[in-house]
């Protein structure tokens, strides 16, 4: 029993390495990009919609909403067609398969995590640094990488039967984005709208993200429970369905 | 492991079946939701009873279709039998899909452990047995070259020297075995050799009747998912001549 959890983490640890090192070898400013991508997002729409929304330090936050939707849009897109993608390992081996979406998402959080050693740096700068702060958003993106794991689990799965599942996930993502509090807050939204915005466990992760690096997020606590209930759903979901599927991935595949 | 299998058995099947459903075309989830259609089954494998010693080296013979693959499957434990229970003893392997689970961008050492980590080593593992497997992959100062700048033997040469030194006690071979160029394909049977010379069991699938009767001392004729046949060696005349 411990050989095999020793051999599941060095597993994971080990595919991870590689979602890394693969996407950085032969890329001349190697992690760069992953900054540079939400930093020239947060330029694009800050210019843009800084003449429809009036909050304070607009670029900054943004910036702050950016990171954490960069991470799951990424992961989301990337993990739900892994397994179909990784066929022929199916095939050559049995090996704990949740490791290969997994790691995907472990890669991306250790971009993640880093982008925000950077955006702690300058928040240190302005003067909005706060060690609470960063107690509550790493809790918070504990949070939203158990809820990510949890999704792709069951997305990834899914795919596996059926083929279209990938194409869904885009779609919605494309949606996701604006239904979740990265350009606006909720205090810009009417109350009405709040039990749409309690079904997305996205906006209570956000605005908590908001509040603790910014001191400018809204948060309602119904809404807060909702989302947290949610995610707990999602999550069980996922387990339990890659769980019962897993065996029998090599017959769709 | 069950406490009633004998020390001696590598592998026991009791009443395996196995159930594919035919899609002709990926289903969607959309037309999973709108409609529920009915699909056709397939019984790749039916009934299967049988008992493997250790040390025994079992060809598995039959037409396209009969099942072999399946069979080679359910023992790699990559898929689970429909019905019917699988019992082992033992670490078990298979030599199929060689070149899968290499990254192209990564050097052939990161490779290496990731493919290792894979076939269920650990790292520590790996980090004991890193010069052995690099020696018997021979694919000298390429070691530290990415792995899309190897040749084809050379993959299939590390994907093989990786496998083997998982340190197996049942071995699983596939029919397209002996692909590969020459050097490769002697190398691999002398290594397959030394397997059997120290007393592991080897499960083999091939076309090749000629290894079959060189290799193995066992024989399983599966026909249309069922044992037709199972025994010595002079199964394979019976079948030459069906």
């Amino acid at each position: 029993m411990l050989a095999k959890s020793r051999q599941f983490i060095d597993l994971l640890i080990g595919m991870t390495e590689k979602e890394l090192k693969a996407r950085y070898k032969n890329t001349l400013f190697g992690f760069l990009w992953i900054v540079l991508n939400p930093i020239l997002q947060m330029i694009i729409i800050g210019l843009i919609f800084s003449f429809f929304i009036k909050i304070d330090n607009y670029f900054l936050f943004l910036f702050s909403g950016l990171l954490p939707w960069q991470f799951i849009s990424l992961s989301l897109s990337k993990a739900t067609p892994s397994i179909v993608f990784e066929r022929a390992l199916l095939q050559k081996a049995k090996f704990p398969i949740e490791t290969i979406p997994i790691s995907i998402i472990l890669a991306n959080f250790i971009n993640m995590i880093v982008s925000f050693v950077l955006f702690f740096l300058v928040l240190l700068v302005v003067g909005k640094f706060s060690i609470w702060g960063v107690l509550i958003t790493i809790t918070v993106l504990i949070w939203l990488l158990v809820f990510t794991i949890g999704l792709s689990l069951l997305t990834s799965c899914l795919q596996v039967k059926y083929r279209d599942v990938n194409f869904f996930v885009q779609t919605v993502l494309i949606l996701w984005f604006y239904a979740t509090p990265v350009l606006y807050n909720l205090s810009l939204i009417p109350k009405a709208l709040f039990p749409i915005f309690s079904l997305n466990p996205l906006t209570s992760i956000f605005e908590i993200l908001h509040q603790s690096l910014l001191q400018q997020g809204s948060l309602d606590i119904q809404i807060l429970i909702i989302n947290f209930a949610i995610s707990l759903f999602v999550i069980f979901i996922g387990i339990f369905l890659f769980k019962r599927e897993y065996k029998y991935f090599v017959d769709w595949l | 492991m069950n406490f009633d299998m004998n020390h001696n058995i590598a592998i026991q099947l009791r009443g395996v079946s196995k159930k594919y459903i035919l899609h002709h075309e990926k289903p969607t989830l959309v037309e999973n939701i709108i409609k529920s259609k009915q699909n056709e089954q397939f019984w790749a494998l039916k009934n299967i009873d049988l008992t493997v010693r250790k040390g025994d080296r079992v060809g598995i013979i039959g037409k396209n279709g009969s099942g072999k693959t399946t069979l080679l499957e359910i023992l790699a434990r990559i898929t689970v039998p429909t019905r019917g229970k699988v019992t082992t003893s033992g670490k078990i392997v298979s030599l199929i899909e060689l070149e899968a689970g290499f990254h192209p961008e990564l050097t052939g050492e990161e490779n290496i452990y990731l493919n290792g980590l894979l076939v269920g080593m650990t790292k520590r593992e790996l980090n004991k047995k890193l010069k052995k497997i690099i020696a018997f992959a021979d694919i000298g100062s390429f070691i530290d070259a990415p792995f899309y700048t190897y040749s084809e033997g050379m993959k299939l040469r590390l994907g093989f020297s990786i496998v083997v030194h998982t340190n197996p006690e049942i071995i699983l071979l596939d029919e397209n075995f002996s692909v590969g160029d020459k050097e490769f394909s002697t190398k691999s049977y002398n290594k397959i050799q030394e397997f059997i010379e120290e007393g592991k069991t080897i499960i083999m699938v091939s076309h090749r009747m000629d290894i079959i009767k060189e290799k193995c001392n066992k024989v399983i004729w599966l026909d249309k998912g069922k044992i037709k046949k199972i025994g010595k060696i002079g199964i394979v005349g019976e079948y030459l001549k069906s």
